[in-house]
């Protein structure tokens, strides 16, 4: 009977070398960590709406591209993702609307608006729309 | 190898998709989850009748966990070299960028064997010398650039990464071609190893085929308007999609 009729037609049978119990042991461990860190994440962590923090601070470095640039921060600290998500930043009388594809939950996304030179004041931000995904 | 082979030629396309990097982070993660696990059935179930090993189809289990946590592995280190994933990204997010992306790479891994008889493919005979291996590299590479090039991806990333990046890029694409080509015991293997012509040679037919891959994607991104200047924008693009086509390249040599 040769080794192959022995197995039953599904290939040879051989003990598994040192480098095949590695090979296992690494995948086993690294399948059951994404798969038990998803399950965790899903039903663990926070819940209810997108919940967006906006932060708006002056870039370094002075004026650039014509203008003060600014860096537009959005942190997701809800239980929901947010996309499509609008912020309106103010600085003086000067308005610009900041458009993000996505701000997954727990995620932090940023932008850059660029504002005249001769505005003054304190930039001021607020979130105007999102939709839910 | 020949399993990474697989999920290389499976995975690298969605791993081009940024709806693949924007649903892992807005889908429910246990969501995610139950399709990681549904996959992995498919997979003992693919395993037990196609598999990565030739001859060996008896421990569809082992072999479908073995793929599986390759392929997380695999798609874990080719989203951080493309900077998908990083500090900055939450675990959360991380694990299903990282889940979604192994899902077609396992299946690559499962069907390993198939997609690359040892054998070769039919015909193959045909196609020799290596006037042949560049001929095939470019129809593979064609394939593959073909898909990605009209997509904003290869902009997208291009833009956003960094010149070290870049670098391991080049580097990826070409170690992980050589690696596929000469080590996974795919068709010819032996022939194109012992082979002394002059286009014959592991690094030289892998430096070569690179360059297809190269010049195939800065055609194809020229003719999608990508592309119509020699500078580091335009170079870091077809850095980008030479990538993929280089697995594509080396698809395209395997299968002779």
């Amino acid at each position: 009977m040769t080794a192959k009729q022995a197995s039953g037609g599904r290939g040879i049978r051989r003990e598994r070398t040192p480098f095949e119990w590695a090979l296992l042991v690494v995948s086993l461990g690294a399948t059951m960590a994404v798969v038990a860190g998803l399950v965790v994440s899903g039903l663990a962590g926070p819940r209810g709406p997108a919940d967006l923090r906006v932060t708006v601070v002056a870039e370094a470095g002075g004026p650039a591209s014509g203008g003060r640039p600014f860096e537009v921060t959005v942190t997701n600290v809800g239980g929901t993702s947010a996309e499509n998500v609008v912020v309106e930043v103010t600085v003086g009388d000067v308005t610009r609307e900041v458009n993000l594809d996505l701000v997954a939950k727990g995620d932090t996304e940023s932008a850059a608006i660029v504002v005249p030179a001769y505005t003054a004041g304190p930039p001021r931000a607020e979130v105007v729309s999102y939709t839910n995904p | 190898m020949r399993g990474v082979a697989g999920g290389a030629i499976l995975g690298v396309p969605l791993l081009y998709t940024q709806e693949t990097w924007l649903h892992g982070r807005s889908v429910s993660p246990v969501v995610i989850a139950a399709g990681v696990i549904v996959v992995f059935g498919l997979n003992m179930a693919l395993s037990y009748f196609v598999g990565f090993r030739p001859g060996r189809t008896h421990r569809p289990t082992e072999d479908a966990v073995v793929g599986m946590g390759l392929s997380v592995l695999l798609s874990f280190l080719l989203l951080v070299l493309l900077d998908r994933v990083g500090p900055g990204t939450s675990p959360e997010n991380a694990l299903g960028v990282i889940a979604l992306t192994s899902i077609p790479v396992s299946i690559g891994f499962s069907v390993g064997v198939a997609l690359a008889p040892r054998r070769g493919g039919e015909k193959a005979e045909n196609v020799t010398g290596g006037g042949g291996d560049l001929l095939v590299a470019s129809a593979g590479a064609l394939v593959i650039a073909l898909n990605i090039a009209p997509t904003a991806e290869p902009i997208l990333l291009a833009a956003e990464l960094d010149g070290v990046r870049l670098g391991l890029l080049v580097v990826a694409s070409l170690v992980l071609p050589y690696l596929m080509v000469f080590y996974a015991e795919f068709g010819g293997r032996e022939q194109r190893v012992a082979s002394d012509g002059a286009t014959q040679g592991p690094i030289t037919e892998t430096l070569l085929a690179y360059a297809v891959a190269f010049i195939v994607s800065a055609a194809m991104l020229a003719m999608y308007g990508r592309v119509d200047a020699v500078n580091g924008a335009a170079t870091a693009r077809v850095v980008t999609l030479a990538f993929p086509a280089s697995i594509g390249a080396a698809l395209g040599r395997l299968l002779i």
